[in-house]
């Protein structure tokens, strides 16, 4: 900011997560061919219409070119020089806890994620997937008594093959776009839920993903199906050593809420962003999507941003229920070198659907972050409704914020409405604060707090007091 | 290469020397850029992303045939309709996109303003165009307006020099006659507003009877330190006509566009507006109304570039949708960093009347410097149920009701147009081109 009092301190606090496990890992060559994918589905042994799945995914891919419409800009990415699998070294698949390697153990202890289920006091379930692979499932067993299914993907396919066979693709197919088809020929695990018809989840489920390993793309895929009058929420949470390389992360979501059922899910997005200069980082190109297949159900979307060199996703809802809902609140944040390109789309298909769009963002030092939004209103969807509000906060005279929405109505009966401003921190209300005796950097936090507090709110308790402290930490040396 | 643009290109080498200006080296040079250019980019397809939402294939396939002249025989009461009050304007005519000088009417100017066919000024002094030669914008998406810079063969060019104020509005008519064989007529005109000097400027786009034709105009727009420019347009095409247009301002310090659109005729409308504000304290306002119905396609396109500190920009838009009818709206507002003290606001306010209208509406803030204050808006939706309700509980059939509603929609566009006898004039041709109940 040029015309506040410096306070050009603190500008390099170290990103928190950026340790490396230093653990014996089975990882395969770098490179890309069919014969990596028959590798890939041989070590998880996968049921047979998986490896065709897979096969035929690739195959698209290489037909299709990478693409470049975005705002966000980074060298082209050698997809021959990332190793597609990486797990740690006994732990081919989902074991019980006991016999998870304490070294795996303590990492996720240090990352605040206690997988040791007596010490889990919060009612969360958790899944973690380090690198490539799930290395442990939590409270599986109190879940399973209720009918829900939780746990790797890689289990899915080996105990729920019919079912994943069904739903798997169905909101995201290989062919949606470049990254989901590199997913669907690469995968290697992920999250599986099954919610029963009637069961109200009785605890927040949730992954955490954790890239360890040098020179590894991590591509899971997580898949969560909500069956009639069900409900859940569900966590997402991320972070990756600081390295000077570029890593890819390219996963799919695929969220299925049938009639009356709730999904709501949540991210609080920390992977590592680079360094001030803007040197290494990971690139978080994610194709996230929620179909409300059935009637009055609903899907919300809350995500934190504060992570990753590149953002770029679009977390989506298909309206195809009538009354069916859709939400999506989203606070992102670009320090530093850091781009976003995100938004959602809302797709109302149905009679009497809504959605509700409330996007802020905010751009500090180089930062540059772009919304990007489709509404589309088709002609069945009468009655349909959308507000979108999209606000803007830039910290800095470097930094961008662009928002291109787009509205594409074809029914009368909608009400559609798009609002959005750009704007820096008002003087007044930094005169205020440090009047009162908050020092300049305390009282930017406070203000950025405020802006964001409509989507925080929307966050399940923990993760929005994480978020909350992510904002400040990510912030910090920003003001000056 | 597309089929008509192949046509373009031998008319162009065919009648080369027919063009005007071609024997001064400036003109001739800009002309053959701009055709070297589109040969390159061919013209635009809905792959790219300003014509997303705009078929061109019909435009270009079919290539129309250049109206180099020719009899058309018209008195001046034909045109009575289409023109202002006579004794309240000065005019130009221009009949299939070339200057009629019995039908013009320039006797009351008052000293030292210029007004005359850029053909003529072309030929006889082309170094006063000279420094507005080169194109604002180029790239894949600019194909038509590269295409009336290679091919233009008259226009208006206005020369307010500095403090005069024109009195009276100068109306610049384009009416296009119905022809045995589709037309094309490419119009460019040049506004020039000295320091301090203010004027009112009319363009209007007509055609005489039910003719299909393709319009690809321009308007480059220059306004020095201080100038007031009220720049009227009205697009009221056929229905089988075709119009690709662009205005291009410029903005010096301290001046005041007023800028405003009418468009209700054309089978496709596409109208772009490129207004840069690059000096200090300049402003610009913008309104924008659109009436379509039938299968009409109306686009807009705005880009609003803030280059200077200290500038503001407001813009409003509005479009009514009946029938099969299709609206576009793309306004982009810019600001590259390092400025200061900017406001920037943008609405559009949409109302569709049926299913099967649609409207693509896409605002875009592209903000690179902080110590701004921009924000748009934009709303999509249906007759409002309670308001139909309350006219009819007063004693209104629906019809009545509906177009009650309308009117009011649009009169926050219209009641501010002065002087009085050009609004009077704007809402009966409206009334007159309307296609809505």
């Amino acid at each position: 900011m040029n015309d506040t009092p410096a306070v050009a301190s603190a500008m390099a606090r170290s990103y928190k997560y950026g340790f490396v496990t230093p653990i014996e890992s089975d990882t395969i060559p770098q490179g890309l061919d069919e014969e990596v994918i028959r590798l890939i589905s041989f070590k998880k042994q996968e049921p047979e219409f998986m490896l065709e799945w897979r096969l035929a995914a690739y195959r698209l891919w290489l037909e299709m070119t990478e693409p470049n419409w975005s705002s966000v800009r980074y060298p082209p990415i050698d997809y021959q020089g990332i190793s597609y699998y990486s797990a740690p070294v006994g732990n081919p698949g989902t074991v019980a806890l006991e016999d998870v390697d304490p070294a795996l153990l303590a990492t996720y202890e240090k990352l605040g994620i206690p997988l040791d289920e007596r010490l889990t006091l919060a009612g969360v379930a958790v899944d973690a997937v380090f690198d490539s692979v799930s290395v442990a499932t939590t409270h599986q067993k109190k879940l399973a008594e209720m009918g829900i299914l939780f746990c790797s993907m890689s289990e899915a396919l080996q105990k729920h093959g019919a079912l994943v066979h069904r739903y798997l693709g169905s909101v995201v197919p290989p062919e949606d776009n470049f990254f989901a088809a590199l997913n669907a020929a690469v995968f290697s695990d992920g999250t599986f839920c099954y919610i029963p018809p009637g069961v109200r989840c009785p605890m927040e489920l949730s992954t955490y993903f954790r890239i360890n390993a040098a020179r590894t793309g991590q591509f899971e895929r997580t898949l969560i199906i909500a069956d009639e009058y069900s409900q859940v929420g569900y966590l997402e949470g991320c972070s990756a050593p600081q390295r000077d390389r570029n890593q890819l992360h390219a996963a799919v979501v695929e969220l299925i809420a049938m009639e009356g059922a709730e999904i709501a899910y949540s991210t609080v997005q920390n992977w590592y962003p680079g360094d001030a200069e803007g040197r290494g980082g990971i690139y978080n190109f994610v194709t996230k999507r929620g179909e409300c297949r059935g009637d009055h159900s609903r899907i919300s979307w809350t995500q934190v941003e504060t992570g990753s060199a590149i953002t770029w996703k679009y977390p989506s809802v298909i309206l195809r229920g009538a009354g069916s809902s859709g939400r999506f609140h989203s606070v992102a944040l670009t320090n530093h070198h850091q781009q976003a390109d995100t938004g959602t789309k809302m797709i109302h298909i149905g009679p009497n659907t809504s959605s509700t769009i409330l996007s802020k963002g905010i751009s500090a030092g180089h930062g540059h972050n772009a919304y990007r939004g489709l509404v589309k209103v088709l002609p069945g969807a009468s009655g349909a409704r959308n507000h979108s509000q999209c606000d803007s906060l830039l910290l800095g005279e470097h930094c961008s914020a662009h928002t291109h929405p787009y509205l594409e109505v074809k029914n009368h009966s909608a009400r559609v409405e798009h609002e959005a401003t750009t704007s820096r921190i008002s003087e007044d209300q930094l005169f205020y604060c440090r009047q009162r005796g908050l020092s300049n950097e305390e009282a930017v936090s406070l203000i950025v707090n405020g802006f964001c507090q409509e989507v925080l709110r929307e966050l399940p308790m923990e993760f929005s007091v994480e978020a909350r402290k992510l904002l400040a930490v990510s912030l910090e040396g920003s003001v000056g | 290469m597309s089929s008509a643009l192949h046509t373009y290109q031998r008319e162009f080498h065919d009648n080369s020397t027919h063009l005007p200006g071609w024997n001064a080296w400036q003109i001739r040079r800009s002309r053959q850029a701009a055709m070297q250019r589109v040969m390159q980019t061919d013209l635009p397809t809905q792959k790219l992303e300003n014509w997303k939402y705009t078929s061109t294939r019909r435009l270009s396939q079919t290539p129309y045939a250049l109206y180099t002249g020719g009899c058309v025989g018209l008195y001046l009461e034909d045109l009575d309709p289409f023109l202002v009050d006579r004794q309240a304007s000065h005019r130009l005519v221009f009949i299939n996109g070339l200057l009629s000088r019995r039908l013009s009417c320039l006797d009351d100017l008052p000293n030292a303003v210029q007004v005359a066919s850029m053909a003529r000024i072309a030929d006889e002094s082309p170094a006063m165009l000279s420094p507005w030669l080169e194109p604002v914008l180029t790239g894949h998406d600019q194909g038509f307006a590269e295409l009336n810079q290679a091919l233009w063969l008259d226009g208006a060019f206005v020369h307010i020099p500095a403090g005069v104020q024109l009195i009276k509005p100068l109306q610049l008519l384009f009416l296009t006659t119905p022809f045995q064989e589709p037309i094309v007529t490419f119009p460019w005109n040049l506004v020039i507003v000295g320091k301090s000097a203010q004027a009112l400027v009319i363009e209007s786009y007509l055609t005489l009877g039910q003719g299909a034709h393709f319009s690809n105009a321009r308007t480059t727009l220059v306004l020095e330190p201080q100038a007031r420019l009220e720049h009227l347009l009205l697009l009221g095409e056929s229905e089988l006509a075709w119009h690709v247009g662009s205005v291009q301002a410029t903005q010096k310090e301290g001046s005041r566009l007023d800028s405003r659109i009418f468009a209700a005729g054309g089978e496709l409308t596409r109208q772009e507006l490129q207004i840069t504000l690059a000096g200090a304290e300049a402003e610009c306002f913008q309104e924008g109304l659109f009436l379509a119905g039938r299968r009409q396609h109306m686009d807009l396109h705005s880009w609003l570039h803030h280059t200077c500190s200290n500038t503001r920009s407001r813009q409003l838009f509005k479009s009514v949708l009946d029938g099969h009818a299709r609206g576009v709206f793309n306004g982009v507002i810019r600001i590259p960093p390092d400025l200061q003290n900017i406001q920037a606001e943008q609405k559009t306010a949409n109302l569709l009347l049926t299913d099967t209208a649609e409207i693509d509406a896409k605002p875009q803030l592209e903000i690179h410097s902080d110590a701004v204050q921009c924000s748009h808006g934009a709303t999509v939706g249906g007759m409002n149920p309670e308001a139909m309700f309350y006219l009819q509980s007063r004693g209104l059939d629906v019809d009545a009701a509906r177009l009650l509603l309308i009117q009011g929609f649009a009169d926050e566009l219209l009641q501010t147009i002065k002087p009085a006898p050009v609004q009077e004039w704007l809402r009966q041709r409206l009334n007159q081109e309307r296609n809505l109940p």
